[in-house]
């Protein structure tokens, strides 16, 4: 296991795992914030925020998707960028989870309404790989020269 | 692209402080986004805050002969809408609506009943093409989009005395509550919102129109 701890704190892979994360960000931001009404109708169906802030939570969430996705691809603070994925899929991880074993049978939502795919035990396993790419993402990038 | 080489992460403190930049740039772009939806014509953004509309639900009539077994062929020209021996025909059984000054939530077993007696408008609140790819036959097109912020257009629409069944999608679709709720300030009365919508209505294997709104429909 160290073995692999170590693998995936090299520096090349935790590089790939920001590119990978960050596109995946964009991907789905971009997918949403073009309608709000669409993904406010879809954060209803989990059933987990306040209806009052279902709307603040649809509005918001794509752009903070966005700006996060930007900043991994981009390589500007990354992993502030990779800091935040991680919280998010987390967030997005128990969503999933605590829909899926109250027998919510729903799009998941995730891209919008470009994607069909409903909630379930892939979509939760789904979620749970992409956790553990954002949290390399998030592995510390030592500078290779002081001072640089 | 993932950080020139050579180049480290910054102290940890720095990424909490960048993380909850990031963060706060997306809730402002996304509030901007939904300030702009709300000056552009048509005004189209969110309610900041949701409210929760919970309607008033209208009783189910005894399962006499509802279900999916009860099923009729489709009206076989839709100014049957209007025909009064029809009407007459289908009228009992048919539940009373109360008028409450608000629209009223009713199921697809109510809709079907009124539907077979020509006894309510129905109305499809959902986008043009949506309405034009599958209907149910006879149902008038108001896209909420449209009809919803245009005051003449509710103005003008007559329901000839009859209840009002207004529908979209089903599932989270609010189109028809919205639509619904703009027709009742309009001051229509005996508004009902259809809430399992186009969705429960093709499932259940209802008749089914396609193709634009009939002319003189509307």
């Amino acid at each position: 296991m160290s073995r692999l701890a170590a693998i995936l704190r090299q520096p090349p892979v935790v590089r790939a795992a920001r590119l990978v994360i960050g596109a995946v960000f964009l991907a789905a931001a971009l997918a949403k914030v073009g309608d709000p009404a669409a993904f406010a109708g879809q954060v209803h169906n989990y059933r987990l925020a306040p209806v009052w802030s279902e709307h603040l939570l649809a509005m918001t969430l794509p752009w903070v998707e966005l700006v996060a996705g930007l900043s991994l691809v981009l390589g500007v603070r990354g992993r502030a960028g990779a800091a935040v994925t991680v919280a998010l899929m987390a967030l997005f991880t128990v969503a999933v989870a605590q829909a899926w074993l109250r027998g919510l049978d729903f799009e998941c939502g995730c891209f919008g309404t470009a994607d069909a795919s409903r909630i379930g035990a892939k979509k939760l396993a789904e979620n749970l790989a992409l956790l553990a790419v954002a949290a390399v993402a998030a592995v510390r990038l030592r500078p290779e020269r002081s001072g640089g | 692209m993932g950080g020139f080489p050579g180049e480290g992460d910054t102290r940890s403190s720095d990424t909490l402080r960048g993380a909850v930049a990031i963060v706060l740039t997306g809730v402002v772009l996304g509030l901007l986004q939904n300030a702009l939806a709300h000056r552009s014509r048509p005004p189209s953004g969110l309610a900041w805050i949701k409210k929760e509309v919970a309607l008033p639900q209208l009783e189910a009539p005894a399962p006499a002969d509802g279900g999916p077994g009860a099923e009729q062929p489709p009206p076989s020209g839709y100014g049957e809408m209007s025909d009064p021996l029809g009407l007459r025909e289908a009228d009992a059984g048919l539940p009373d609506i109360p008028d409450l000054g608000r629209p009223i939530q009713a199921q697809l077993s109510v809709v079907k009943k009124f539907f077979d007696a020509r006894a309510a408008v129905i109305v499809d609140a959902r986008p043009r093409d949506e309405y034009e790819a599958g209907h149910i036959p006879g149902a008038l097109c108001l896209p909420y989009e449209e009809a919803g912020f245009d005051p003449e257009a509710l103005e003008r629409f007559d329901p000839g005395g009859k209840p009002v069944i207004v529908y979209c999608g089903g599932g989270a679709c609010e189109l028809s509550t919205n639509l619904a709720l703009r027709l009742v300030e309009a001051g229509k009365k005996r508004v009902l919102v259809f809430m399992g919508g186009w969705t429960s209505w093709e499932a259940a294997g209802y008749p089914v129109e396609r193709g634009p709104e009939a002319a003189g429909q509307s």
